[in-house]
């Protein structure tokens, strides 16, 4: 065993490579995109591994689920949003069962660091019936993973484990394999079950959906005789956790106290346990973070009689936003002591788009195109440009999910709406901007499609974009976009007249316009700069 | 063990290297990490913190519950504040003073580090400053990681070596400046500590750290504090941090590609500068609201809405300015009507909420403005004067100096500018002075302002480079004051660009050019009597060796007797000066060869067409590139007069390129020297005026046509300290960059010396204004800033070319003659002269005094009088009206009395030259004992100033020629002559006393003054 300080998210990404995986799939998402990217990096090194970013992640769950069908082992990750997307494949994936070991990180971001809401992935483990770690910090990171993809291939099913922000993006010492010490195997490809099992037509989903829910006593089991879902009792007041709210608990509890204690670690829920300490306690405080999922179910309709359940229903902890240390110490009775009171008159420090942005100087030329109409509307989609909605632009009007901007522009045209207006970045086009807009091209809606090709997945940190530049252009004209309305600008201030004229002809074209902002982003433009030498020398030594 | 650090700044300052480094001791030390991090979203410019933990036990939580930090350590001053509640009893504070204000409204800085310094441990360091020395800003987090180390219960050289091997992948160099900044952090952090232990305030520790060098603190051990008395170690200069404020304020606008400055960004900058409050004030971005609260904490009834907008600079006519009730509802519906009516027509960036303030004393004068701006002829200058709206109104209507004080503000302390400004309108009002007025501001309060307003001008009003931002313009106007406070309540600024200033010249070689050892002339005719060959001639006749003497000329052996050579290579020796007068198309190609030689010390571009007409840009920046070679030189490479002048005509160096042929202007190259210099940007203009002085027989004339390498500030320095002279006359229409201020600064050395500069300034058509600019540029163009600076350095600045000539003669004939006083005496034989003259004592410009004659100076006169038989028709008294029935004894008798006098200081000798008793025709004038014949003695022999008048025609030309023949300053009208004297004396006198002042203290003693009583002229 060596120690090693990684995020959460490198844990597991170390895990799934220490178990051999053949294959890891994603789409850029905070707060799980270093699961990924570790990966691809040990992937660069070694070769051993097919690591490449997915369109979007449905195609990312596909991927991996068609390397489990062909036998090897796969990860898929992505943030909680994410798996809306991939929902289709994930839910009929459990039907289907898997073949190669078959691993989803999901990662949650209570709090919304970085997210448009705060779902709770545990509802999905429950609603596709399949097993979900909850690892506690990142030593579970790695230990879970690595036991994830034994359990996805003893039940054949697909393993979900979920994380949160906190844990992904918090490092800690944690003990993993040496090189040496990784076992073998799984790195061949497992011979291929019945391939009607992988077909849903409805006589054989009926036929894998019994399986599905035959299997659901044998997880029960599973879940109930796993060591790490702990049960501890001692005193008549309990506390039930689960991940990374086990770390606060403890904090708190700092190894005094006397009250019982179930840590969940797995679902299904250890029933039998929770039943032992509820039965054992007459106060049962439930720490959790995300959604009150296990003290709903504690509550069931009614409660239990004559027990006192305490959590974020009863609203001893807030029901949204992200635990804390202190929040979960003063529910349980033992505030930390504060010293000093917050300061609460310091001016505030909004994220902003960066210096040099190249949507900065696009939404300028929005607003000046769009000056002479009070009633313009505006679709943004999920990106950087989404800071367009900040001070000084206040010109975006909407940020629901990936993609959207298209379709919901589509939609407020038909109500009557005009001028309308979308922007989109060229990985949030590729990801699933590209089916709205066919639709719109069909129907030559009266929008103004602003492309805003920065040629990387800028918000979460540069990577590698689908299409852009004139490749962008020429998907766009095979999705039926008229080449005599599709214009290129390029934002800078020397061109924002011409921006602006561009703009205005598009707003003016009472059908489907679509106008490429091509500029590239300036960080991975000032990342390039610095690298570029290197990369140069290193190619002139190549060669023969 | 067990250490909690919270780690915050703004995304992008790299707190997760610092965590890093942290991180990875600990590791290898077998400690327990949790290192929690922020990514995505919240990277772009906005807050980011980090938890680090380390504990010798198992941690669990990622996050340090509240109260359980032992460190925050933060990047950025105002982001340390937002986690307080995580300090423990015990924890401290490090965080570097640098601000970063990419958000508005960021607070007064020193008012967040007080805050910071009000947590008993705490360290605060110029992050930023330390970074810098140790070789990149980039390092700032090593530089908080270094303080932080002197904390950590981890070995400082665990530390700093795991900082190298973060940064070996990016070379040695890099690693190298982290370590350096790794030990400065600590260092700096070390002597901070050791500081506050000494006694010292946050304030005075930071500034004695300001100071430390590299050296100081790359060591192993902190350099030891000093006791903390000086309270000045921290008065009136820009802290660390307030510097960094001021700099990204700047930065800011730049990014935002705007020039104006926006009012409260100027408050917060004069704020910066201390000794300065302005009101309240919360600036509410367009479409954003002030909140309930923020409007709670105005004082007072009424809040003052201003419009901000780069595009509207004067709010008041532009409807931009609302007083309303502090009344939430109120407030919020006029703010958006305020944005509402100019969104349409200016780039409206939000409105300014500023505290109402209630005034001492309002009305007329009693608002001061006080500005800075770059110039370019004279670097840095400051303004103040009376403020408000009518300030230009003002500024027309009223004499230069009295409704505006100006300097350099690089030559000028604050308590010199406050003299300056005792001079003007603004300052009697404010002082109480005038009547109906008590003093509402106290000199020290004015004099805090003013030298905040230099350090500004000094530190950012100049070409800063790479630096950051110049600003053009920063002003406060008005100034209103309450309780003696200054409280500004308009500000305006705008960013520009500095002139730059020219790479210096070889002063040696100017000093071998006005007597230079050998000359040659390059653009002879051999068959035509062209520019060339006058030149040569000229040159020849003046008695220039021959032998020394070159032309440039191929295919010819010799030209008038001067031997030719191919080339400037070809020379036989090397030349002190080289006249080319050549066709400007040839210039270039000559300018080249000259640089490449290195045979040439000076050379004179006599052709116009290079660079001043239309066409010939392309010519001229040939020619600056081969002169910017020559500076690349070790000698600096030749220096260049001209192009399109005349150049030089120097006696000592026995030589004239001036050519103006004798017929039209004699040069009486055979007259002794006189030991006065003409400079002049125009070459007409000194021929015009040596052809009206025609016996000022200059030591050396100059002209410098268009100053495309030496320039007049480099003439008058050179010229200026030569022993053979003692009047300068300069001329001069426009200055190269930042001339204008070395112009002043040599002529404040010159003065200083006791001589005499007199100085016209052309071009009074007013500059720098636009509909941009603020006052300062309209009350202190760059045509008021020159006279304003070169009469403060103690030129004699005059408005008209008479009263150029008149000066420069007065000043070259009396230069000799000691002045003591002001105390006037005047003669003459005509009662309205006396009259005249008695009027014309006290000028705009100058302040004599008529003489009181003692009773032994009376009885003398009566005596004087008597012999003449003159008793019974004049009065014994000064002025002295001697009647027309005067003679020239007569007369002379009576001036001598008054050269005797020791209550006379100076002498107006005048008279009207159409007696019958006098001898003043051209016939008479040559007779014994005429006046032509007694002036002279009389003046040489006179121990004091004197100047003689004839006021009458053409008749009485040949007199007044004769007399200044033998070097008598001879008028032809009264009051201009008392006026010219006066202006001489005041200046002379005003010198003799700074001189004595200062030779007071170090017993050096005053030439001896001529005897009190002249020695009697014999007859």
């Amino acid at each position: 065993m060596k120690i090693e300080l990684l995020l959460g998210d490198e844990a597991v990404a170390l895990a799934a490579i220490h178990a051999n995986i053949g294959g890891a799939f994603s789409y850029p998402g905070t707060p799980a995109t270093e699961i990924f990217e570790f990966i691809e990096g040990h992937a660069r090194r070694t070769g051993k591994i097919s690591a490449r970013w997915s369109a979007n992640e449905k195609v990312a769950y596909e991927e991996a689920l068609g390397m489990s069908y062909a036998g090897r082992r796969s990860i898929v990750s992505m943030k909680h949003v994410g798996l809306n997307v991939a929902a289709d494949p994930f839910i009929n994936s459990a039907l289907t069962g898997v073949n190669g070991g078959l691993v989803l990180v999901v990662a949650d971001d209570p709090g919304m660091h970085s997210s448009q809401n705060e779902q709770d992935s545990r509802y999905y483990g429950e609603f596709a019936q399949i097993p979900v770690f909850e690892p506690a910090n990142q030593q579970e990171a790695y230990d879970f993973t690595r036991e994830a993809f034994e359990v996805s291939e003893r039940f054949g099913l697909p393993v979900m484990v979920r994380m949160v922000t906190r844990l992904s993006h918090s490092r800690a010492n944690v003990r993993v394999l040496a090189d040496d010490e990784i076992p073998e195997g799984h790195s061949e490809c497992l011979p291929r079950p019945d391939p009607n099992n992988w077909t849903l037509v409805p006589t054989n989903a009926r036929r894998r959906f019994r399986r599905l829910l035959t299997m659901q006593p044998v997880l029960q089991e599973w879940s109930e005789k796993l060591p790490q879902n702990a049960l501890k009792l001692t005193g008549r007041r309990g506390i039930i956790t689960s991940g990374i709210a086990y770390n606060y608990v403890c904090e708190a509890l700092g190894g005094r106290g006397d009250s019982s204690l179930l840590r969940v670690a797995t679902y299904p829920l250890p029933v039998e346990k929770i039943r032992n300490l509820v039965g054992h306690c007459e106060e049962i405080t439930v720490v959790e973070e995300g959604y009150p999922f296990i003290e709903k179910r504690l509550n069931g309709v009614l409660g239990v009689a004559g027990k006192a359940i305490r959590g974020k229903l009863s609203g001893a902890l807030p029901l949204d936003g992200e635990l804390t240390p202190d929040a979960v110490a003063t529910a349980l009775g033992v505030p930390f002591r504060q010293p000093t009171a917050a300061i609460d008159d310091l001016t505030g420090r909004p994220p902003a788009l960066c210096r040099g942005c190249p949507h900065a100087d696009t939404f300028k030329a929005i607003i000046d195109a769009t000056a002479e109409y009070p009633d313009t509307i505006l679709f943004s989609d999920i990106g950087c440009y989404t800071l367009g909605v900040l001070p000084p632009y206040k010109a975006v009007h909407s940020c629901v999910d990936m993609g959207s901007s298209i379709a919901m522009a589509h939609g407020a045209a038909q109500a009557g709406a005009f001028p309308v207006l979308c922007t989109i970045g060229d990985s949030t086009f590729a990801h699933s901007g590209m089916t709205p807009l066919i639709g719109a091209a069909r129907a030559n809606a009266d929008i103004t499609v602003l492309i805003l090709d920065n040629a990387t997945v800028a918000m979460t940190g540069s990577q590698e974009t689908m299409a852009t530049g004139p490749e962008l252009l020429e998907l766009l004209k095979g999705l039926g976009v008229p080449a005599e309305h599709l214009h290129v600008i390029e934002p800078l201030a020397k061109n924002h007249e011409q921006s602006v004229a561009r703009l205005s002809q598009a707003i003016h074209h009472r059908g489907l316009s679509v106008i490429v902002a091509q500029r590239e982003c300036i960080q991975t433009r000032r990342k390039a700069v610095v690298q570029k030498p290197a990369a140069k020398a290193a190619c002139a030594s190549c060669e023969p | 063990m067990e250490q909690n650090l919270i780690l915050a700044g703004v995304g992008g300052q790299g707190i997760l290297t610092i965590a890093r480094g942290i991180s990875t001791v600990a590791m290898r030390r077998n400690l327990h990490v949790k290192q929690a991090e922020v990514h995505g979203m919240s990277q772009r410019g906005g807050a980011v913190q980090s938890h680090l933990r380390i504990a010798d036990h198992e941690l669990f939580s990622d996050l340090i519950p509240a109260g359980r930090a032992d460190m925050v350590v933060s990047v950025e001053p105002l982001e340390s504040l937002r986690y307080v509640q995580f300090l423990s009893d015990s924890g401290v504070m490090i965080v570097s003073t640098n601000a970063s204000m990419n958000i508005e409204n960021y607070p007064a800085i020193e008012q967040i580090l007080d805050r910071v310094a009000a947590f008993p441990r705490h360290v605060l360091i110029d992050a930023d400053r330390l970074a810098k020395a140790a070789g990149s800003v980039l390092a700032a987090n090593i530089i908080a990681l270094g303080a932080a180390s002197l904390f950590l219960e981890l070995d400082p050289h665990e530390l700093e070596d795991a900082v190298a091997e973060m940064f070996a992948a990016k070379g040695d160099k890099v690693v190298q400046v982290n370590r350096q900044a790794f030990r400065l952090g600590r260092n700096a952090a070390a002597a901070y500590r050791d500081g506050l232990q000494r006694g010292g305030t946050s304030r005075a520790v930071r500034s004695w750290i300001d100071g430390l060098g590299v050296e100081d603190l790359s060591g192993p051990e902190p350099p030891p504090p000093p006791k903390f008395d000086d309270v000045d170690l921290v008065k009136n200069r820009l802290t660390g941090a307030e510097a960094t404020a001021f700099e990204r304020t700047l930065l800011r606008a730049y990014e935002e590609d705007r020039r104006p400055l926006y009012e409260h960004e100027v408050y917060m900058l004069v704020e910066l500068l201390g000794a300065i409050s302005p009101p309240r004030y919360v600036f509410v971005p367009k479409d954003s609201l002030i909140s309930r609260e923020a409007l709670d904490q105005f004082p007072g009834e009424r809040v003052v809405l201003k419009l901000v907008a780069q595009d509207v600079t004067h709010k008041t006519e532009a409807d931009g300015i609302v007083f309303v009730p502090k009344d939430y509802e109120t407030v919020r519906r006029e703010l958006e009507r305020l944005v509402a009516r100019h969104a349409h027509t200016a780039r409206v960036a939000g409105v300014l909420v500023v505290e109402f303030v209630e005034r001492t004393q309002p009305g007329f004068g009693n608002e001061l403005f006080v500005g800075v701006r770059a110039t370019r002829e004279f670097g840095p200058v400051i303004a103040a004067g009376l403020g408000g709206v009518d300030t230009e109104y003002l500024a027309t209507k009223m004499k230069p100096g009295i409704a505006v004080a100006k300097a350099c503000a690089t030559d000028t302390t604050a308590e010199e500018f406050l003299e300056l400004f005792k001079n003007t309108a603004a300052y009697d009002i404010l002082a109480g002075r005038a009547r109906g007025h008590r003093r509402i501001v106290s000199d020290g309060e004015l004099l805090r302002c003013f030298r905040a307003f230099i350090s500004l001008a000094r530190h950012f009003c100049i070409d800063r480079g790479a630096e950051g931002p110049d600003v053009a313009e920063l002003e406060v106007n008005p100034f209103a004051f309450r309780q003696q406070r200054m409280v500004p309540l308009d500000g305006r600024g705008r960013l520009g660009t500095a002139a730059k200033r020219p790479l210096p010249r070889p002063l040696e070689k100017v000093r071998r050019l006005l007597e230079p050892r050998a000359i040659a002339v390059l653009g002879v005719s051999s068959t035509a009597m062209n520019f060339g060959r006058i030149i040569l001639n000229n040159i020849k006749d003046c008695g220039f060796p021959v032998q020394h003497l070159h032309v440039i000329k191929e295919h010819e052996p010799q030209i008038d007797g001067v031997a030719c050579r191919p080339t400037i290579k070809d020379l036989p020796e090397s030349v002190d000066l080289l006249v080319i007068a050549a066709p400007a198309t040839a210039v270039p190609q000559i300018t080249r060869s000259v640089v490449a030689s290195g045979k040439v010390g000076a050379a004179i571009m006599i052709p116009g067409g290079l660079g001043e007409t239309e066409g010939s840009e392309e010519i001229e920046k040939q020619i600056r590139l081969a002169i910017a070679g020559g500076r690349e030189q070790q000698d600096g490479g030749p220096v260049f007069l001209g192009p399109n002048c005349m150049g030089v005509q120097s006696r000592p160096g026995r030589y004239d390129t001036f050519f103006t042929p004798q017929s039209k202007l004699d040069t009486r190259w055979s007259a002794a020297p006189r030991r006065v210099a003409l400079i002049s940007q125009s070459g007409a203009f000194i021929v015009s005026r040596l052809s009206n002085l025609e016996t000022l027989d200059p030591a050396l004339s100059v002209s410098l046509g268009n100053q495309i390498d030496l320039s007049l500030a480099d003439l008058v320095a050179a010229v200026g300290e030569r022993e053979d002279i003692d009047v300068l006359g300069v001329y001069v229409e426009g200055f190269t960059n930042l001339d204008g201020l070395d112009f002043v600064r040599a002529v404040r050395r010159i003065a200083a010396a006791g001589k005499t500069v007199v100085f016209y300034k052309a071009g009074r058509t007013p500059s720098g204004r636009s509909a941009a600019a603020g006052h300062t540029a309209s009350v202190a163009g760059d045509y008021d800033v020159c006279l304003a600076a070169a009469a403060n350095a103690g030129a004699l600045v005059v408005e008209t070319f008479k009263e150029f000539e008149q000066l420069v003669y007065l000043a070259t004939a009396l230069h000799a003659k000691p002045a003591r006083g002001l105390r006037l005496g005047a003669i003459s034989n005509a009662g309205f002269e006396t009259v005249g003259m008695a009027d014309a004592t006290i000028g705009q410009d100058y302040h004599l005094e008529m003489a009181t004659l003692s009773d032994a100076s009376k009885q003398r006169l009566v005596q004087v009088l008597a012999t003449h038989k003159l008793d019974k028709l004049v009065n014994a008294r000064n002025p002295l009206d001697v009647n027309p029935m005067a003679t020239d004894s007569a007369y002379e008798d009576c001036l001598r009395v008054l050269l005797e006098s020791p209550e006379v200081d100076a002498v107006v000798a005048s008279l009207v030259p159409l007696t019958p008793q006098m001898l003043t025709t051209p016939d008479e004038i040559t007779r014994p004992g005429s006046l032509v014949e007694r002036l002279p003695k009389l003046f040489a022999a006179a121990g004091k100033p004197v100047v003689v008048n004839i006021d009458s025609g053409s008749l009485y030309e040949p007199m007044a020629r004769a007399l200044r023949a033998a070097g008598v300053p001879v008028f032809r009208s009264a009051d201009q002559a008392v006026r010219a004297l006066g202006r001489y004396l005041c200046q002379r006198v005003q010198w003799q006393q700074g001189r004595s002042a200062t030779t007071d203290t170090h017993d050096v003693p005053l030439p001896k003054a001529q005897p009190d009583v002249v020695e009697p002229v014999k007859t």
